[in-house]
């Protein structure tokens, strides 16, 4: 559990990490448009050399990263794998067998799905490595301020995303704790049949449960007695700047999307 | 002296019609610049009672006065801003991604503007000596520190009051004795009234005062010094015997004279060494 | 059964850019049937170097042999089993694992995953409700509605049903009143006495060091800083007041009245010892 590292933060002091999340958080988003509007093997090379850029930027070792994001490729290849024996026939044909069937179409296309979810897992995982869990909600929440408009609750929603963030690695180590207290009386995780490992879940969530209603039950008590009331104003200590790199960021994308445009007409 | 708490005559039951009262007629008040002590075993009212105090929990029976104004919902607000609380749990009660981001929490509520937030969570910290961890995720700091970070978060507010909730007792000795030094200093400097709910037989007798809860009653009222005389007592009200009276038994049992009056630690030691030099 | 560490080195998140070495070259000898305190700082690896005791956690290098079995690095997760039934392990706050619906179901839960079978696991856990002093009408109720000192001993009584033959307890009186923390400290004694029981107590209760502890360790950064009776450790007081560590009340007691100019010909660890030694001095001529 500990290799995973997509949603971690990793606190390191980079051109990226010191990036406001407001402009993190809009060139993630601007960076997935770009992931689909690629379309040929150039276009995804040159994404592919943003990203790997992007993460030299961090300063993050690479092996660190991609170690960090290996276990997910498992899921990718069966989506790939899925996309691969489906795809409609109407191109060349290479292989068949009853609902199997490998086309060219479908080879090409099974390529861009897994350059696809590559560029895209590789890219948030970056943005949550470089970005603070509150950063990230102070960003989201300064993007949704449009939305008080039409009566959503931004800052209640922002606050209990803070707080869940903060609990992250609180429920991370208790989950830990209490595997290791039920291996100590004979649980074998993660092995024997799937009955059986169905089976050592309830050891685990039930205890893992209750310990989430205990946070939130003192926390809420903590919080009312000081002061918070949902749904008023507050004040933030965090204020958000925009600074200059964060304009030239976007610049540089900006000529990314510029050139991705030129290389899409490529035949 | 000014009255700073005054309660009167408070009820509370968890449930409706449940005979067992929590809270059942308990009256007291405490003077401005006091340090009192609620011990009581597990279970005794001591924490519902703490929970009354800022309308945490609201009593059946009873009215309960802070600095003249009586808590009510209207005046509850204004009345958590002069109590500060700190509970047992120091993960609970940790808001903030980071140490600074926590304590500025109550600020945050209070709506205080950005340039005084920053200057007030400064001194907030540097008053608990955690200023090299402004930056410091909870998960990176031991429990005393969680503490202190949460002492901070309640000093940024400069209430009247504090009340600790056993708030020392999920720490190891170290951190629970810098908490209660840190407290303790804190008072030389400012007029803070402190309420602690305590196991621990040092900070109960860092008080001026202890009451004693039993099933929802208050049931002693005194000097931490006449408590402790009573010896087979103490352990039925959730404290220890203190060393000094442990040793005083045992020497006794041995056919040593000793003073049948409580003596501290410091009190202890000195007489000893003035009857071994005797002899 | 005894307990072997062999340079010892384990090292938390290894490879990444957050490693840092929990233990480092630790060599450890725990005879069977011993009582050996391990006191520290919080972070000092105490937590640590007892997970390595039933093979919770692996040596990153170096060896702990447990009984027979040697756990090295390359150990195979499978088949510890044996190893876990035979040394039981008491977390901080163990209140924090029960889910079942029941107090018996839960104190149950660890001899049938150990190969016993409903009536066996059943009477195991009649007796050990009896043994931590549970009332016996708890039983059948659900281990949550019970005060959070009644959960603890419930959470104890699982892992004394395992009926291991060691027995880790990481704080098990943290946040217990004093009553509680007493009663608790003698049950773990009797089982010690009684049944023979190897205990590693982790504790900051210098008291119970004192009154239980026939060995004592103290670890520092991740080091074994110190290792030898009671009375040999907490007889260096300064080197222990220069890591910040506590005495025994009584040890300190004595200390203070020997800096005034008084001698003791041993160090006294507990009240009773204390005692003993002032009435020779002063003449309680009845003890003599």
């Amino acid at each position: 559990m500990n290799k995973l590292i997509f949603g971690r933060y990793l606190p390191m002091n980079s051109w990226v990490h010191r990036l406001d999340p407001r402009d993190k958080l809009t060139l993630s988003f601007f960076f997935f448009i770009l992931v689909f509007m690629a379309n040929n093997w150039e276009t995804y090379l040159l994404l592919s050399i943003v990203t790997l850029f992007s993460i030299w930027m961090s300063k993050i070792p690479w092996h660190f990263f991609f170690r960090g994001i290996r276990p997910l490729i498992w899921l990718i290849i069966f989506t790939v794998l899925l996309q691969l024996f489906f795809s409609p026939a109407g191109s060349h044909v290479y292989w068949q067998w009853g609902p199997f069937l490998i086309t060219q179409f479908g080879i090409v296309n099974s390529a861009y799905v897994f350059m696809r979810f590559l560029l895209i897992i590789a890219m948030s995982t970056l943005l949550t490595l470089t970005t603070q869990p509150l950063d990230l909600a102070n960003g989201i929440e300064s993007l949704m301020a449009p939305l008080k408009i039409v009566h959503f609750p931004v800052e209640t929603t922002a606050m209990m995303l803070s707080i869940a963030l903060r609990f992250v690695p609180t429920l991370m180590d208790e989950t830990e704790t209490i595997m290791n207290a039920q291996r100590a009386r004979g649980v074998d995780f993660g092995s024997g049949s799937i009955m059986k490992q169905i089976k050592t879940v309830i050891p685990l969530l039930v205890p893992l449960f209750v310990s989430a209603f205990n946070h939130a039950e003192d926390l809420s008590v903590a919080m009312e007695a000081r002061g918070y009331q949902p749904d008023t104003p507050r004040t933030h200590y965090r204020q958000l700047v925009w600074h200059r790199q964060d304009t030239i960021s976007w610049g540089f994308y900006i000529v990314v999307f510029i050139g991705l445009l030129a290389l899409r007409q490529l035949p | 002296m000014a009255e700073i708490i005054n309660v009167k005559n408070l009820s509370y039951a968890y449930q409706e019609d449940d005979p067992k009262l929590a809270l059942d007629n308990v009256s007291f008040s405490v003077n401005d610049g006091e340090w009192i002590a609620i011990v009581g075993h597990n279970g005794s009212g001591k924490s519902t009672l703490a929970k009354s105090l800022n309308g945490i929990l609201v009593p059946d029976e009873g009215e309960i006065f802070i600095n003249q104004e009586k808590l009510t919902d209207e005046t509850v607000w204004h009345i958590r801003d002069e109590i500060g609380m700190i509970f047992q749990n120091p993960e609970n009660q940790f808001v903030g991604s980071t140490v600074a981001d926590d304590v500025a929490f109550g600020l945050e509520n209070h709506q205080v503007n950005h340039d005084e937030m920053v200057r007030r969570v400064q001194t907030a910290l540097e008053q608990v000596g955690m200023s090299d961890f402004a930056d410091h995720e909870p998960s990176k700091l031991s429990g005393g520190q969680k503490q202190r970070v949460a002492l901070a978060g309640v000093l940024v507010l400069e209430p009247k009051i504090i009340i600790l909730d056993e708030s020392t007792s999920m720490l190891d000795p170290l951190g629970r004795q810098e908490m209660l030094d840190l407290v303790a200093d804190l008072r030389q400097q400012y007029p803070l009234t402190v309420l602690s709910i305590t196991h621990d037989i040092n900070e109960a007798a860092q008080a001026d005062r202890l009451l004693v809860m039993d099933d929802g009653q208050l049931v002693t009222e005194a000097d931490p010094r006449d408590i402790f005389e009573k010896s087979q007592q103490l352990v039925e009200m959730g404290l220890d015997v203190p060393f000094s009276s442990q040793l005083a038994m045992e020497l006794k049992k041995l056919g040593v004279a000793v003073p049948d009056h409580y003596l501290t630690n410091q009190e202890m030691e000195a007489w000893v060494w003035q009857s071994l030099s005797k002899g | 059964m005894a307990i072997t560490f062999k340079g010892v080195t384990y090292d938390y998140q290894a490879g990444t850019p957050m490693s840092f070495s929990a233990l480092k070259n630790i060599d450890l000898t725990v005879p069977d049937g011993d009582y050996l305190a391990v006191i520290g700082h919080t972070g000092s690896g105490k937590s640590t170097l007892v997970q390595h005791m039933n093979a919770l956690l692996k040596p990153t290098s170096g060896s702990v042999t447990i009984g027979e079995r040697e756990i090295t690095s390359q150990t195979n997760n499978k088949d510890l089993k044996p190893l876990r039934k035979e040394v039981g392990m008491v977390f901080q706050f163990p209140e924090h694992q029960l889910f079942e619906e029941t107090v018996k179901k839960d104190i149950m839960f660890g001899p049938m995953n150990f190969g016993k079978n409903e009536v066996e696991a059943d009477q195991l856990a009649d007796q050990m409700i009896d043994i931590v002093g549970l009332p016996e009408n708890t039983a059948d109720r659900s281990p949550f509605e019970l005060s959070g000192g009644q959960m603890r001993r419930v959470a104890i009584a699982g892992v004394l049903a395992m009926q291991p033959r060691v027995l880790i307890l990481d704080e098990p009186t943290a946040g217990l009143d004093p009553q509680g923390r007493t009663e608790m400290m003698a049950m773990f004694n009797r089982l010690h006495q009684e049944q023979g029981l190897t205990i590693i107590l982790v504790t900051h209760q210098m008291e119970d060091v004192a009154n239980y502890a026939k060995h004592v360790l103290v670890m520092d950064h991740g080091e074994a800083a110190k290792y030898g009776t009671a009375e040999e450790v907490f007889t260096d007081v300064e080197w222990l007041r220069a890591n910040n560590l506590d005495l025994p009340i009584a040890t300190q007691f004595a200390h203070q009245l020997t800096q005034r100019g008084a001698n003791f010909t041993t160090v006294p660890l507990t009240t009773a010892e204390l005692a003993q030694e002032l009435a020779r001095q002063l003449g309680g001529k009845r003890h003599e």
